[in-house]
């Protein structure tokens, strides 16, 4: 009973959805209809008529009957009642019109669907004279130098162009008209055109800058009033960065956000963000998204749509965003159409891409060497004769004595081309910008590809003066495919011994150690394919509803697909001298097919206020948000699938066939409000606020309510800095807020029973339940208080900004899964305990200047935060192999012995604390700290040894102009950072893996300082015990990013009608500084070898515009 | 427009005002919540099933598989030896472990949650009304027996534990009091016979698997001797011995493969189903020799090779049919069925791992590749440690040759009846009631095996010495040898030093090698030496993870 009255509610609600829905999806399409008529409804209309001796008002009001035109004229000036003979046959209206009018004083005036009928005289004054006069001018900055992109427009007409690179322009007008000349950051100016034809314009920078505005939580912001630390980035610059993720762009372009690119195949990239620090041990951590307004994944964005990224990082600039806000938010406002002539735009790039960074590895008489060096030192027979050795160094026979560099072999350059179309423009009452990506992208290893299609059109309606309606149509597309065991691959890769055939030239698979091929696990492996799409669909309106008062509203409808295909294959391996012994087999073949769906819709409703009174400006928004989400999960597998051509769920075997499915959902329900006040654009207050409702909470812990406050000082406006010329600007910022995390699990609060603990009897399955977790119902939002005081300066004619910020962050009641008593027989759901503390600061300074034909700035930020698990709510230190939790440290700080250096004799060993295995230790192994000096190694001596949170993250940018040149250069770097790497690269001729040069300076009694222990076959005992002797500094500096572009003259492609040619090369990660050893990669892992490595790919591109 | 206009303002008004708590509330779809559940009948029948369900387990940290786990307990053992320096539980074998060993912790962790699973059918039972009582106290009965299973496990391996027969609050364990494991097994054996009253001897074939009534009595067997009751030990054993429902399997060998699954031997096994993912089985992947493609993580030792007595039932320090050099040759049956060594028949040939063996030792044909460390195939830490390998549960054609490497479901059985012969045998032993039935039962055991019958006339310590062999050699590899070691407390005889390894030496000096007795013949490979403190091995470590929460006390030593 209970259920079905849950299911009434939510379906009263969705029907209020779906209505709102409806409208929405009208609008659309009237929106659709709209943009596709402007420019040829009155060349596609046709018209029709057979009338004689008709009034020239029935002709009027037949013609309007029969098409979408209607007539405007005053009967004054036309004689209603005179008669008209007028035989037409699919004719156009101009025809028409002509025929009609023939023999008046009457024109015409055809305004889309509207006809002006009207005194010819009074006519021509306003229609637009095309040719009657052509003027062109160079426009320049103060310093002289050219400025290109200046828009030169007509006031009151759509009729304009912007300046060339040369800052040179090109205008058909008349005489008397008035030009406006715009350009962001420089003061507009106008003029009417006389009798000369050459109008050279000096444009003086906007010292104020009271122009330049910034995206802020549900609206922008002057950026002068900004009270909050908000980093804003335009999407030219990320566009300029052949890369395919937005949030490798992104990388290195805003102090306190830092990155962490660790690789990954195509369509698959897996990059860390974090805002101002990790703040949370089990719930999210990575910021709160939002495309439009929508929350969405970054990676799918075209970064050629973007046209502004703004991070809002202080408590005071995200609490608007309040539960979902606790990491920071990005806001990625997308393109619009803007009045004026449609443009066209391409942007495309053939990229060749190889591995930056590969492991290196020994020679084959080295390895060799090591290996027997290894076997003998365990006591063992040498492995390798020196005749085998001889042999394979010379490489007399490559499947008898092989020597395979697995990742020369099988990592490959790939080719990846990226389209963008976009199409751009409209009238003053339509407007839109379409656009389309599609991207193909192939993988450096066998069979890796990933292709991206993305469409999206962004319009608006001006329907009347104050309402303006506007739709965004968003779809995109990923089909990812990958070898089905290409992580066994990478693995696989080192850990096969180099002394290893890939392949017989019989076919036949080589296998390692573990019985294993790289090769066959790329090609004939089975296949994974991923298909995931999303399609946004957004609606509403902006309405000026009264003076100083807006109303908006916005409703989105979101649907992801996400399908995936995971065909293991069979396969059995064989001798390769005697193809019917099969030696080890891959089997069974199976087929796991699902499907992850969600759909969320999400309605907004805004109204803001802003009232001028003398020097007080305040503004007022207040709103609310509903967002609904509704997932659901289907998956069915089976095994022996009939061939690999014919890999359905329907080809496999009955027997063992499986399924499995759930639904799930969460809503969210949100008032908003804030409060700007200020005085003179020198006082600014603000207050914002969130109260948050979410469905993840039990009743009573549902709502919370997250406020912020801040303030700003423009100094340099106050009377007595008047007279100081060098500063253009100066604020002091300070602000304070609160902010949540809800990002849990959906149904924490819950205390269920789980169906999933079947047991069989006989060969027969039956249903086991059993409650899983001890359920929380008091479990609620972290909370994150934040403090931040900042400053922003402007000197020399805002050639050189400045910013800087310190903040500190507590985030309060984390959420922690601590470990109950397994006598409870239940498992752990989190609870809220602990505390978080980030401490970081950030500077950013940027230079620009023109010198003639020069432009060129500079930019360079910094940003370090110092983490801390400040509160552990009294539990003992959490260690989880070499990483411990533990209060007054790093988060997951690295745990394990501290090493003292190599042992140099047998006589120090036996003097030394007892260590763990100390009857098998010799000289050359690891010697550990005896910390509490108890004569003992043991538990009790493992220290935090280190952390792998980043500190000191840089990010320096260069752009270069000359006259058709431009150079954009991006370093990324960390300037002080340790990670801990183990596995196969540690162990090498140990346990004949794959082996860098960095064991060739091993300990041995002839090189007593050698960097690496001695070599001992098959051991993991002494040396491999978590201990700070296999930390690695790994700091690093990265050119991330290298582009030349050339843009043909004006003078040139005008010719051909063309708006913009620029050609360009580029390169992505072309080098790395680090202390790290060569191919080890310094940022993309940790820990274990088994990544995809980082990408460094040479593009080629071209730009048109028209 | 107007009308939007409004619309619009009606919406506003219409979620400013509403009760957005509806829209707030939200629960999952694919489970019960725990306020519903136990009202039917099923629900009872479900939650005994995810009892059931706990009685193996899947340690994903490590990959274990759903009963394989428990077949590690015999690496701790004098039985069996794991080189893998970085499993968990190496370190509780050579006597270095801490409280932190994972394998000790998810065994205690399981083990209550079964015990919980079924407190809370007991909790719930009151609750369901639409069921018959005999079906109900049926249930009630099999979650009764697994609940004393569950802390018979918990008592032998920990000693005082707290005894919860309640469902409790993460609250409640803070500074939870250890029980007397002596008033524990006594509660045990109580729960047992009350079980007992309402099993039945048998099931149909659906329900086949589940707890007898057999089963109840011949565990009641074994927690008594546990216990040192004797005279009651033997009762419970004769008690089963009596119902006329077990018998000996004809075909020792055939009991631990696909053949022998649910014969007339077995009292309680794990029910395993193939391909099934949750109760996956990697027996052979874990234990199986590398020309199997398994791990060899657990291998049998040379000790528990030279308790097979020879074919003529002389020890093999006695008998004349025993050659050092072909030592495998004339010996209890049981040998091969149970272990894996040189010579025997594997995968259509001959295992071996002596390198440049002599072949002549050969009995099953050629050289089987894969398992000498130094024949050239690769993967060398998956290569036995101690020369030997598992046989029992190893099934080659089934599961190798098919490749359910993976997914293996031949049935761990728990309780047979040849332990309970045994169990008899004991508790008379020790109950110093030395009549013929003690000989008919052990010589009933040895006697499917084609043993020659033990000596008649023997006292309580030749009997007690027979009687200890027996087991050993019977039921090795069954995870019951750590039982028995504490329980007649010769661990710190048995499991101190360097064990013994299969060693081989070049008696002809050809180049070609062969097993050997002598101490000075070559090693398989170097093995640690173990060590044992009576004072605190006998007993695992709590867990400190269960420390750190809810204070219990440590065992001594720890």
């Amino acid at each position: 009973m209970k259920k079905k009255e849950l299911d009434c509610r939510n379906q009263k609600f969705l029907c209020k959805l779906l209505r709102v829905m409806k409208l929405t999806v009208f609008l659309l399409l009237l929106s659709l209809s709209q943009v596709f008529a402007v420019e040829s409804y009155s060349q596609k209309a046709k018209i029709n008529l057979h009338l004689e001796n008709a009034r020239i008002k029935d002709v009027f009001r037949n013609i309007e009957n029969q098409s979408e035109f209607y007539f405007l004229y005053s009967p004054k000036i036309i004689d209603e009642q005179k008669r008209v003979n007028i035989e037409v046959k699919n004719g156009n209206i101009k025809a028409v019109l002509a025929q009609l009018l023939d023999g008046t004083n009457l024109d015409y005036l055809i305004l889309d669907r509207q006809i002006v009928i009207s005194d010819k005289n009074l006519l021509n004054s306003s229609k637009p004279q095309q040719g009657k006069k052509t003027i062109k001018g160079k426009i320049v900055d103060d310093t002289g130098g050219p400025l290109p992109g200046v828009s030169v427009v007509v006031k009151g007409t759509t009729n304009g162009t912007i300046t060339n690179f040369d800052g040179e322009y090109n205008l058909n007008v008349s005489v008397g008209d008035t030009i406006v000349f715009s350009f962001i950051g420089f003061k507009q100016q106008e003029l009417v055109v006389d009798d000369k034809d050459t109008y050279d314009i000096v444009l003086m920078p906007d010292v104020e800058k009271l122009e330049e505005v910034v995206v802020v939580g549900y609206g922008t912001q002057k950026k002068i009033n900004v009270t909050g630390a908000v980093g804003a980035v335009e999407g030219e610059e990320l566009a300029k960065k052949t890369v395919s993720d937005v949030r490798q762009a992104l990388q290195g372009e805003v102090t306190g956000v830092t990155i962490v690119d660790h690789g990954g195949i195509p369509g698959q990239e897996s990059l860390k963000i974090n805002i101002r620090g990790v703040s949370s041990l089990s719930a999210g951590t990575s910021p709160y998204v939002l495309v439009d307004g929508i929350e969405m994944s970054m990676n799918d964005v075209n970064p050629n749509d973007i046209e502004s990224i703004s991070v809002l990082k202080d408590a005071a600039s995200a609490a608007i965003y309040g539960a979902k806000a606790a990491n920071g938010v990005i806001l990625i406002t997308t393109k619009r159409g803007k009045e004026g002539g449609f443009q066209v735009d391409y942007n495309g790039y053939y990229g060749i891409q190889t591995p930056a960074d590969l492991p290196e590895l020994v020679g084959p008489g080295d390895y060799l060497s090591l290996v027997n060096e290894a076997y003998v030192n365990a006591g063992l027979e040498r492995k390798y004769s020196d005749e085998y050795i001889e042999k394979t160094v010379s490489g007399v026979d490559p499947y008898k004595y092989p020597y395979t560099n697995y990742f020369d072999e099988l990592f490959q350059n790939a080719g990846m081309w990226n389209h963008s179309l976009s199409v751009s423009g409209g009238s003053e009452t339509a407007r839109t910008a379409i656009s389309f990506n599609r991207l193909n992208q192939d993988g450096m290893l066998h069979a890796v590809n990933s292709k991206r299609t993305n469409f999206r059109m962004n319009s608006d309606f001006t329907l009347v003066d104050n309402f303006v309606l506007h739709t965004n149509v968003y779809y995109n597309r990923r089909d990812n495919t990958q070898p089905n065991r290409l992580g066994g691959a990478l693995s696989a890769m080192v850990g096969s011994s180099p002394a290893s055939v890939m392949k017989y030239p019989n076919g036949a698979y080589g296998l390692n150690k573990d019985n294993y091929s790289a090769l066959a696990a790329l090609e004939v492996g089975g296949t994974n394919d991923q298909h995931n799409s999303t399609l946004n669909l957004q609606g509403g309106f902006d309405w000026n509803a009264f003076t100083n008062f807006n109303l908006k509203f916005n409703f989105s409808y979101k649907d992801i697909n996400n399908r995936f295909k995971n065909y293991t294959a069979e396969y059995d391996f064989v001798d390769p001298n005697d193809p019917d012994n099969i030696i080890t087999t891959w089997q069974p073949s199976s087929l796991t097919n699902g499907k992850w769906s969600t759909q969320e819709i999400n309605s907004r409703v805004l109204a803001d206020y802003t009232k001028d009174i003398g020097s007080h400006h305040i503004y007022a928004l207040a709103g609310m948000e509903i967002t609904d989400s509704r997932s659901e999960y289907i998956e069915g597998r089976r095994l022996n699938i009939y061939s690999d051509e014919l890999a359905e769920l329907n080809t496999g075997d009955v027997k063992g066939m499986e399924n499995k499915g759930y639904s799930e959902g969460w809503g969210l329900w949100s008032y908003i409000g804030r409060v700007n006040y200020s005085y003179a654009d020198r006082y600014m207050f603000e207050m914002n606020f969130r109260y948050d409702g979410s469905s993840r909470f039990a009743e009573g812990h549902k709502w919370g309510f997250f406020p912020s406050f801040s303030a700003g000082w423009n100094i340099a406006r106050e009377s007595f800095m008047s007279n100081v010329d060098w500063l253009n600007n100066l604020k002091l910022r300070g602000s304070w807020g609160q902010l949540g995390n809800q990002d849990i699990g959906l149904y924490r609060f819950t205390s269920t029973v789980y169906t999933d603990y079947s047991y069989d009897f006989n060969d027969r399955l039956v249903n086991g339940y059993s409650q899983r977790y001890f359920a929380n119902t008091d479990i609620t939002w972290e909370t994150s208080e934040m403090l931040d005081i900042g400053v922003d300066a402007s000197f020399l004619n805002n050639r050189i900004d400045f910013t800087f910020d310190w903040y500190r962050k507590y985030t309060k009641d984390v959420l922690l899964t601590l470990p109950i008593s397994y006598m409870t027989g239940l498992e752990p759901s989190e609870i809220n305990a602990g505390r978080v503390k980030n401490v970081g600061w950030e500077a950013n300074i940027t230079h620009k200047n023109t010198v003639g034909d020069f432009f060129y700035s500079i930019g360079f930020n910094i940003s370090d935060v110092k983490n801390t698990l400040d509160d552990f709510a009294g539990r003992e230190p959490s260690i989880s192999g070499w990483t411990i939790l533990k209060e007054g440290e790093p988060m997951y700080a690295f745990f394990g012995y501290e090493n003292e250096g190599l042992y140099q004799s047998q006589e120090e060993i036996d003097n030394h604390a007892t260590q763990p295995n100390q009857q098998d230790l010799k000289p050359g192994d690891i010697k550990l700290k005896d910390q509490n000096g108890d004569g003992e190694i043991n538990d009790d001596d493992r220290v935090v040894i280190g952390s792998d949170i980043p500190r000191y993250t840089i990010g320096a940018n260069l752009n270069l102009r000359y006259k058709g040149f431009d150079l954009v250069a991006a370093l990324q770097g960390v300037l002080k950072a340790q990670n801990y790497f183990y596995g196969e690269l540690d162990e090498g001729p140990n346990f004949e893996v794959f082996t860098s040069p960095r064991f060739l300076d091993r300990w041995t009694p002839d090189n007593r300082d050698g960097s690496y222990p001695r070599l001992e076959a098959f051991t993991n005992k002494n040396n491999y015990l978590y201990n700070d002797f296999w930390l690695r500094d790994s700091h690093y500096i990265r050119l991330k990013n290298l582009q030349l572009g050339y843009a043909m003259p004006a003078s040139i492609i005008e010719k051909a009608k063309l708006r913009k040619v620029r050609f360009y090369v580029g390169v992505t990660n072309l080098f790395t500084i680090t202390p790290v050893d060569p191919g080890i990669d310094p940022e993309t892992y940790a820990g274990r070898w088994n990544s995809y490595p980082p990408i460094r790919t040479w593009s080629f591109g071209l730009q048109v515009g028209l | 427009m107007k009308n939007t206009y409004l619309s619009i303002l009606v919406i506003l008004i219409f979620g400013l005002g509403a009760c957005s708590d509806d829209f707030l509330d939200r629960k999952p779809s694919d489970q019960v919540s725990t306020a519903v559940f136990f009202t039917q009948a099923k629900d009872l029948e479900y939650a005994l099933n995810g009892a059931y369900e706990a009685l193996g387990f899947c340690n994903w940290y490590t990959q274990y598989g759903y009963s394989t786990t428990l077949l590690r307990l015999e690496s701790v053992t004098d039985n069996g030896y794991d080189g893998h320096s970085w499993n968990e539980l190496y370190e509780v074998a050579i006597g270095t472990a801490n409280a932190y060993d994972p394998f000790v912790q998810y065994y205690w962790m399981i083990r209550y949650r079964g015990i919980q699973r079924v407190n809370r059918m007991f909790e719930g039972v009151g609750g369901i009304k639409d069921i018959k009582p005999e079906y109900r106290d049926r249930l009630m009965a099999e979650a009764r027996f697994l609940r004393a299973y569950f802390y018979f496990d918990l008592v032998y391996l920990w000693g005082d534990v707290p005894y919860l027969t309640h469902s409790i609050n993460p609250n409640d364990a803070v500074g939870i009091k250890r029980d007397d494991k002596n008033a524990i097994l006594d509660s045990i054996v109580h729960e047992l016979d009350l079980a007992a009253q309402h099993l039945p001897l048998s099931y149909d074939q659906e329900n086949l698997g589940r707890v007898t009534k057999g089963a109840a009595l011949a565990f009641k067997s074994r927690v008594l001797l546990y216990h040192e009751k004797w005279a009651e030990a033997a009762k419970a054993a004769k008690d089963v011995m009596d119902l006329g429902v077990y018998q000996l399997y004809d075909d020792y060998k055939k009991m631990f493969s696909y053949d022998g699954i649910n014969n007339i031997e077995v009292i309680f096994d794990l029910q395993e189903l193939s391909g099934q993912t949750k109760l996956y089985n990697f027996t052979l992947a874990n234990f199986g020799p590398n020309s199997a493609l398994g791990w060899s993580s657990g291998t049998p030792l040379q000790s528990l090779v030279d308790e097979y007595e020879c074919t003529d039932g002389q020890p093999i320090d006695q008998s004349p049919l025993y050659d050092p050099t072909a030592p495998w040759d004339n010996r209890d049956p049981r040998l091969e069925a149970t272990i894996i060594y040189p010579g025997r028949p594997w995968l259509g040939g001959s295992f071996n791992s002596i390198p440049n063996v002599d072949t002549t030792i050969l009995r099953g044909g050629p050289l089987v590749p894969g398992d000498d460390l130094t024949d050239g195939t690769e993967a060398q830490w998956n290569k036995t440690f101690t020369g030997y390998n598992w046989a029992k549960y190893m099934d080659e054609g089934a599961d190798y040759i098919n490749d359910n490497l993976w997914n293996g479901s031949i049935h761990f059985i728990l309780i047979r009846y040849a332990e309970v012969l045994l169990n008899y045998v004991e508790a008379k032993i020790e109950a110093n009631e030395l009549d013929q039935s003690v000989y008919d039962a052990i010589n009933a055991v040895r006697a499917r095996v084609n043993m020659p019958p033990i000596p008649t006339g023997l006292s309580q310590d030749e009997l007690r010495a027979r009687l200890r062999h027996e087991r050993r050699v019977e039921l090795a590899f069954e995870s019951l040898r750590l039982l028995d070691i504490r329980r007649w407390r010769i661990a710190e005889d048995v499991m101190p030093g360097r064990p013994k390894l299969l060693r081989y030496s070049d008696p002809d000096g050809d180049g070609l090698n062969r097993p050997t007795d002598d101490s000075n013949g070559m090693p398989i490979l170097p093995i640690e030496i173990r060590y044992f403190d009576p004072g605190k091995d006998y007993l695992w470590p709590i867990p400190q993870s269960e420390i750190d929460v809810s204070k219990i006390e440590q065992n001594p030593g720890w």
